[in-house]
């Protein structure tokens, strides 16, 4: 078992500690929470600061790094947002049950380190990635708060917006991704767009945020009702970053993902 | 009449039941095999693994859902709603700016003190956050664009794929360009004259680890330059770009000698597998030519390195007319003409396009999200306040998930 085995390992059992701090039974105990999460995503950091030093390059490549990375953002993004809104601390049962998820599912895959196509040598891999794991995070973070909602864990009239603006965020995000992918694809391939199911799943993602996003604004829809279709196109954007490689070919798939 | 056309193209159930359609038709495509995506051989394998279900899905569409009709339709359709459903959004929102909606009202003994200022601002009252207003209309005008530069773009595109050798010139497109589905062909002349001086290809574990070509451009009435061209830094030259496409090989060159003593070069490709770069192993290649009428097959094996040698063996009606092994310098006497092998240059695969509306896209993609950002950033609210008797009357206009300001108003319904 190397190091990084264990580190990786410690990192998840923080995070799913923290999670079981925040469960209802421990009303008490949500700053402990906090505080082993803070402790996950210092480590987390450290963990990936190693990688970047050791491979000397960027650790967004592999499906390794890939989830290592997203379930960074998830913490940190759920970190921040707790800290300023604390009435959504409990969304971390869920948040943070995805990042530790994600930091031992990474352990599957190997850690090994691959030379980087020259298509990968650009700035536009770093906005792209980066934007895809803060999609996942801001993404994740507007489903943890569904779910609470849902599950009556967070209440109070703010809910309802504070909902829906994570889910804005969570498509900006997305659409963004999408978009530096599209720029990127122009340089690297000649074509800005090309109905790869990759591509595809991406776009009806974001179909299914605008459809979600617009249901919202109409009256009959505007509660848990909601909450619920809210959940599906974030169900999308798994299915799109980590489930579609697994039955189809992408052109995406012979570059990253080993 | 047209007051009705209006509400029901702008229509927002109209635009969720397309967004909803739209979702799923990509969900479609992006799952089930598209028959413009497969090769042949692919589409035969997918038509022997599932033989009730491949003709069902042929039936309705379902495998060529980019290309079908229904598709272009909804996308034109979804067009026309957002930009009816904006132009109805943009007039609300000035009605709104303009304090003639409905405002939420409060009636109060004295103004807080955050709303001291209010008092003088007199009637028009006082507008925070006004550049949000703008978000929403961006976004979907951004939108618009990207469609509409989208299929201009995809009836007047050109995209071929094409092989040049070290040393290779191209010039015209008659015989060289592989045009794609749906491509147009430009006129017989590129206006430009292209050269491959020298290809740069490193492999790593069956991996690029450079990739990259010297060229020399010379285009009517400029001088001739060199350029570099590399993955992710294609050349542009007027209207085209030219990338490379990551396929590489081997050229056989040879001068072929006809009766009459003219020399014609000639350039059989061959693909090298990306973990086969270095290993200079044998590389095959069958073809079957015409030859004043009459087919000639060609099996040819090409074994790459220091002295290259070129196994051919040329056959016209099972007859052989040639079987031999040449080194560089070496002639094959076919009868019709003869081949003298000169030796080998590595080859790069190139990708010409030519996407006139591209910049619009782009231009669609920053506004939108822009737009969208605006939304999302700028929190626009209208306050008022008036005498209202002895008390002050407060009106307010905020967005519906201005959480921010909610909290604003709880407090001061409170008195707090």
């Amino acid at each position: 078992m190397t190091a990084i085995t264990v580190i990786q390992a410690a990192i998840a059992v923080l995070y799913l500690s923290a999670l079981a701090l925040l469960w209802p039974r421990y009303a008490r105990l949500d700053r402990p929470a906090i505080v082993l999460a803070v402790l996950g995503l210092v480590l987390h950091l450290g963990l990936l600061a190693w990688r970047w030093h050791d491979l000397g390059q960027i650790p967004i490549v592999t499906r390794y790094e890939d989830l290592t990375v997203d379930s960074l953002m998830i913490v940190a993004l759920y970190l921040v947002v707790q800290w300023r809104l604390p009435e959504l601390r409990p969304a971390g049962l869920f948040a943070l049950g995805m990042a530790g998820a994600g930091v031992a599912w990474a352990l599957f895959y190997s850690r090994g380190a691959f030379p980087m196509d020259p298509s990968l040598r650009t700035n536009w891999l770093i906005i792209h990635a980066q934007l895809n794991s803060l999609a996942i995070g801001a993404g994740t973070l507007a489903a943890g708060v569904h779910l609470a909602w849902l599950a009556g864990r967070v209440n109070g009239p703010d809910v309802p917006a504070l909902a829906g603006r994570l889910t804005d965020w969570a498509f900006l995000l997305w659409a963004a991704m999408v978009a530096a992918g599209s720029y990127w694809a122009s340089l690297a391939w000649g074509r800005y767009w090309g109905w790869d199911p990759i591509e595809s799943w991406s776009f009806a993602t974001i179909m299914a945020y605008a459809f979600a996003l617009h249901l919202r604004h109409r009256p009959a829809w505007r509660g848990k009702r909601w909450a619920l279709v809210a959940l599906v196109p974030y169900g999308m954007m798994l299915f799109t970053t980590y489930g579609l490689l697994l039955i189809r070919r992408s052109i995406h798939g012979q570059y990253l993902f080993q | 009449m047209i007051a009705r056309l209006f509400r029901i193209a702008a229509s927002p159930g109209l635009g969720l039941a397309l967004l909803g359609l739209l979702a799923l038709s990509t969900i479609a495509g992006g799952t089930l095999p598209q028959a413009g995506r497969l090769s042949p051989l692919e589409l035969n394998e997918w038509h022997q693994a599932w033989p009730l279900l491949a003709p069902l899905l042929e039936r309705t569409g379902l495998v060529d859902v980019y290309a079908s009709t229904g598709f272009l339709a909804l996308c034109v359709a979804l067009t026309v709603n957002l930009l009816a459903g904006t132009v109805a959004h943009a007039i609300y929102l000035f009605a709104w700016f303009s304090g003639r909606t409905p405002a939420r009202t409060l009636s109060l003994s004295g103004p807080p003190p955050a709303l001291q200022s209010l008092r003088d601002a007199g009637v028009h009252g006082v507008h925070h956050g006004s550049l949000g207003l703008t978000g929403l209309p961006l976004l979907h005008v951004g939108i618009a664009i990207i469609v509409v530069a989208a299929l201009v773009n995809g009836s007047d595109r050109l995209g071929a794929h094409f092989e040049m050798a070290e040393g290779e010139v191209l010039s015209q497109v008659k015989g060289k360009l592989m045009l794609e589905r749906g491509s147009r062909l430009p006129g017989e002349d590129l206006g430009f004259r292209l050269r491959l001086d020298n290809l740069r290809v490193e492999m790593e574990d069956g991996r690029f680890r450079e990739l990259q070509a010297r060229v020399s451009l010379q285009q009517a009435g400029s001088p001739l330059r060199q350029e570099i061209l590399a993955v992710n830094h294609p050349l542009g030259i007027g209207p085209y770009r030219i990338y490379l496409d990551k396929s590489v090989g081997q050229a056989a060159l040879f001068e072929r000698i006809l009766p009459d003593g003219q020399n014609r070069r000639l350039l059989v490709n061959f693909i090298v597998e990306r973990n086969a770069w270095e290993k200079n192993a044998p590389l095959a290649r069958d073809e079957v030519m015409m030859f004043e009428d009459r087919p000639v097959n060609f099996r040819m094996a090409l074994t790459p390195g220091d002295v290259p040698r070129f196994h051919l063996i040329a056959e016209r009606r099972g007859k052989p007319i040639f079987n031999g092994v040449l080194a560089p310098g070496e002639v094959a006497d076919l009868g019709i003409y003869r081949l003298k092998f000169i030796g080998t240059a590595p080859w790069a695969g190139l990708y010409l396009t030519s996407d006139q509306a591209l910049k619009w896209v782009f231009a669609g993609f920053v506004l939108a999200l822009a737009g969208f950002a605006l939304h999302l950033v700028f929190h626009p609210r209208h306050l008022r306040l008036r005498r209202d008797g002895e008390k002050w009357r407060l009106e307010a206009w905020a967005m519906r998930d201005d959480w921010r300001f909610d909290r604003q108003w709880r407090e001061w319904e409170r008195g707090e």
